[in-house]
């Protein structure tokens, strides 16, 4: 091959990656030019659709554009994150992950299609979210959660726990707890934290661990009694409700819900989407609402919410393997 | 009270100009669907899921039921000036509303239709509004073998209230179920039945299927049968006289409680509420004789039921989840694609959802009689529409819309598939209804199914032990004896026939 010919080529190629960068920082700087879509794993009206709701009309006025959200409940949210990890990384289609999508269901789900890091593009945190531990004071009478331990190490396997889920954070966060407290119940899972929260109600499980928003309303009612917070100090909203902690030294189990992209999305408009979440979670009034459900704010850069979820899947994993916990 | 406090805030929702325009819309194209013989409901709402996607969801829902129950008014239409039922459920109507155009009384004819239809439907708009709220506290105490239980009681009872064999019957949902568990186990993520096709992996696309076997199928079957000229009665005065009022009024009060009653059933609808109202007032009338030549009883009772069971069918399906029929399958499916659950959270959780359909029925009733009595020669006209054109444009609306949905080639295939099976099944005595139901609720029985067994640690005695499933699986199973045994099922067969 001639050398003029090798430059060339090599020019041509110069070219493609010019144009291709170019072509790259021109669609950062349009984006959004149309509705993007965020993809939820669990249905309507789970813990993880109040905050979306919460935060989609802010999104939308700073992004200047419309978010749909569409819902794929199923296999622990799984079928939702492979749509996304298999979507073209256009900067239009992202998944609303938690700490269990993205960090329990890598060890606990032996096959999956895709890898929960190397498959996406990380965005942003936005909330930390307490699990309490409720239960249904008709079916289990404990005032507090000595009391809850003490009557189930009267009747091994005898009661269910639900779930919003396989691998959802309320099911790990409750087998963590059931080896933490040395008792044992059968996890009975439901598609999404409704389902799983009427079956409650009726007594087909006896407790669950519940993300804090989706049981405030039975909490106030008084169908349903909290028993104790997963996070390592109390909650604010709630400061009557001790936490877990105080019973079971050293016991915490939270989660948090944040947008990935599919793996390959531009930097740019990474950076872009995550400074417009920076600007919706500055905002004092979708704070106050987010702390009226008792979540917290969860900021991160990109990088940071990377190493995150690497943190996050090697500790599941020890939960996963200390529990036993498999999907049924 | 706090029932009109809650229909009030459904108007409000309903009122909105977004939901206005969605509800005519809807009522208008329900009424072309209704006039023109050869293409039904199910196949329009089949054919207009994948546009839903677009749509906020109280709009999209709003919009399907108008289309269903503005079937019933277009259906009676055709049936009373032409003799060719629009849709089947005004089948019953060509027998003494054509009888009535004859004489010279078309036009009293279908202003007793569309009052009476309208009086139904506002007394079903209350029912629904008064007995969903007991029925949703009923069904928030079910565990999961009770919705186990009542799902197959839907199932076996859709199949023996249906017309046609029992048996065929039975094998088409089998057929349906094992379709519904095509795809992604929904506990543990692993694949099945998809024979390594990538794109089943998700399941049988629900809205290509339905298009497929409604849609397409009735587009073959309508080409393979032809309708001559239709020759058109004409129509005189709206109004009925003294003596037609005095004889409709009564039979309309009769045809609504009958047609509310067999609406709530499951595999009950508009088309068994027809026909039973057409058979009980006959029984019961000093002048049978007249019933076939014109009377004003004949049209009125099954006109009135058919709407008012048009919209009790959504009884079941908003409270507990269960749809009743076809239409009420998709429907389920239209709330599905929005990531709505029907059931008895539904009126908790999205009450403006549900309070602004409750709202919009009687809003869509009203539009229909305004849409079908002054404007009734403009449909009549519609008749004349060249069906080979037509029948063009709803295969291309069909293929857009099967791709749309996930941008895949592979679901037009699959529709063209089912499209030909929607064919051929009524060729061999077998109706797609039962199949679609089936299809529906495969994942729902599966769920609950599994999850009832891991709740009893395997025992299968869990289904004989919940008092409320075990009612309904007693039930389901004196259901098929009844039929099966000869006498009734003869019975059974002369009241289809009737």
């Amino acid at each position: 091959m001639s050398v003029s010919r090798f430059a060339s080529l090599g020019r041509i190629g110069l070219a493609v990656v010019a144009s291709a960068l170019f072509c790259g920082s021109a669609a950062a700087q349009s984006w959004p030019s149309k509705p993007i879509t965020i993809v939820q794993g669990f249905p309507a009206g789970s813990g993880i659709d109040i905050i979306a709701r919460i935060i989609q009309e802010p999104l939308e006025k700073t992004l200047g554009t419309t978010i749909i959200y569409d819902y794929k409940a199923g296999a622990g949210g799984n079928l939702a994150s492979e749509l996304v990890a298999k979507a073209a990384p256009d900067g239009y289609t992202y998944v609303f992950g938690t700490a269990g999508t993205h960090g329990i269901n890598a060890s606990l789900y032996k096959k999956l299609s895709f890898d929960v890091e190397a498959d996406f593009t990380p965005v942003a945190p936005v909330v930390d979210v307490p699990n309490v531990l409720t239960v249904n004071p008709k079916v289990i009478d404990a005032k507090d959660v000595k009391e809850f331990i003490e009557i189930l190490k009267k009747q091994p396997g005898k009661q269910n726990y639900g779930s919003s889920g396989n691998g959802a954070s309320t099911h790990l966060g409750f087998a963590q707890f059931n080896v933490a407290a040395g008792i044992d119940l059968v996890h009975i899972p439901y598609k999404g934290s409704p389902a799983a929260i009427q079956a409650m109600l009726n007594g087909e499980t006896c407790c669950q661990f519940a993300q804090l928003q989706t049981v405030l309303g039975q909490h106030k009612a008084g169908t349903l009694r909290l028993l104790g917070m997963s996070t390592s100090k109390r909650v604010p909203l709630l400061p009557e409700i001790p936490t877990i902690g105080e019973t079971l030294p050293g016991f915490e189990s939270v989660t948090w819900y944040g947008i990935l992209g599919p793996k390959g999305v531009d930097p740019a408009i990474v950076a872009k989407f995550n400074a417009t979440i920076k600007t919706v979670l500055d905002n004092k009034e979708i704070v106050a609402k987010l702390a009226g459900i008792g979540n917290a704010v969860r900021y991160e850069t990109p990088e940071q919410f990377k190493a995150t979820i690497k943190k996050d899947r090697a500790q599941w994993a020890e939960v996963v393997k200390k529990s036993g916990a498999t999907v049924d | 009270m706090e029932l009109f406090g809650q229909l009030a805030f459904g108007f409000e929702q309903a009122l909105t100009p977004q939901n206005l325009l969605f509800c005519f819309i809807g009522a208008l194209i329900g009424t072309l669907v209704g006039v023109l013989p050869g293409l039904g409901p199910v196949a329009t709402i089949a054919m207009l899921l994948p546009i839903t996607f677009t749509l906020p969801p109280v709009a999209a829902l709003i919009m399907l039921a108008g289309l269903y129950y503005g079937a019933q008014y277009g259906g009676s239409t055709t049936a009373i000036l032409v003799n060719i039922p629009g849709e089947s459920s005004s089948v019953v109507t060509c027998l003494d509303g054509h009888a009535m155009a004859r004489r010279g009384r078309a036009g009293a004819a279908l202003a007793i239709a569309a009052l009476g239809s309208f009086f139904a439907g506002t007394v079903a708009t209350f029912i629904i509004a008064i007995f969903s709220g007991p029925l949703v506290w009923i069904a928030s105490t079910f565990q999961s073998p009770d919705y186990f239980g009542l799902m197959i009681f839907g199932l076996i009872a859709a199949v023996v209230l249906a017309q046609g064999s029992v048996v065929r019957s039975i094998v088409m949902v089998l057929v349906g179920l094992m379709l519904g568990l095509v795809g992604t186990d929904i506990t543990t993520g692993q694949s099945r039945f998809t024979f390594g096709i990538p794109q089943l992996s998700e399941g049988i696309s629900f809205v290509a299927l339905a298009m497929g076997l409604f849609g397409v199928g009735e587009v073959i079957a309508n080409l393979a049968r032809t309708f001559g000229k239709p020759e058109v009665q004409p129509v005189t005065s709206l109004w009925p006289n003294r003596e037609e009022a005095r004889r409709a009024t009564p039979a309309v009060l009769r045809g609504t409680v009958i047609g509310s009653l067999l609406g709530v059933l499951p595999g009950g609808g508009a088309l068994i509420a027809s026909f039973g109202a057409y058979v009980i007032e006959k029984k019961w009338s000093r002048r049978p004789e007249e019933f076939g030549n014109g009377a004003v009883e004949g049209v009125a009772a099954p006109e009135a039921a058919n709407n008012a069971g048009a919209q009790t069918s959504f009884i079941p399906l908003l409270t507990l989840g269960l749809p009743s029929n076809a239409v009420m399958a998709l429907m389920l499916a239209a709330m599905t694609i929005h990531g709505i659950v029907p059931g008895p959270k539904l009126m908790v959780e999205r009450p403006d959802l549900f309070w602004a359909m409750i709202a919009s029925m009687w809003i869509g009733n009203l539009m229909l009689v305004i849409i079908n009595l002054p404007l009734i020669r403009i449909w009549v006209m519609l008749l004349n529409v060249p069906y080979r054109w037509l029948y063009l444009a709803i295969l291309v609306f069909c293929c857009i819309g099967a791709y749309s949905v996930n941008n895949s080639t592979f679901d037009v295939m699959v529709m063209a598939l089912f499209g030909v099976v929607g064919y051929l099944l009524p060729k061999i005595g077998c109706e797609p209804a039962p199949l679609i139901l089936g299809v529906i609720l495969a994942p729902h029985i599966e769920e609950n199914f599994r999850r009832s067994l891991v709740v009893s640690r395997g025992s299968w005695w869990i289904f004989l032990e919940r008092p409320v499933c075990a009612g309904f699986l007693l039930v389901s199973v004196l259901f098929m004896i009844a039929v099966l045994l000869p006498a009734i099922s003869k019975g059974r067969e002369e009241a289809f026939r009737e």
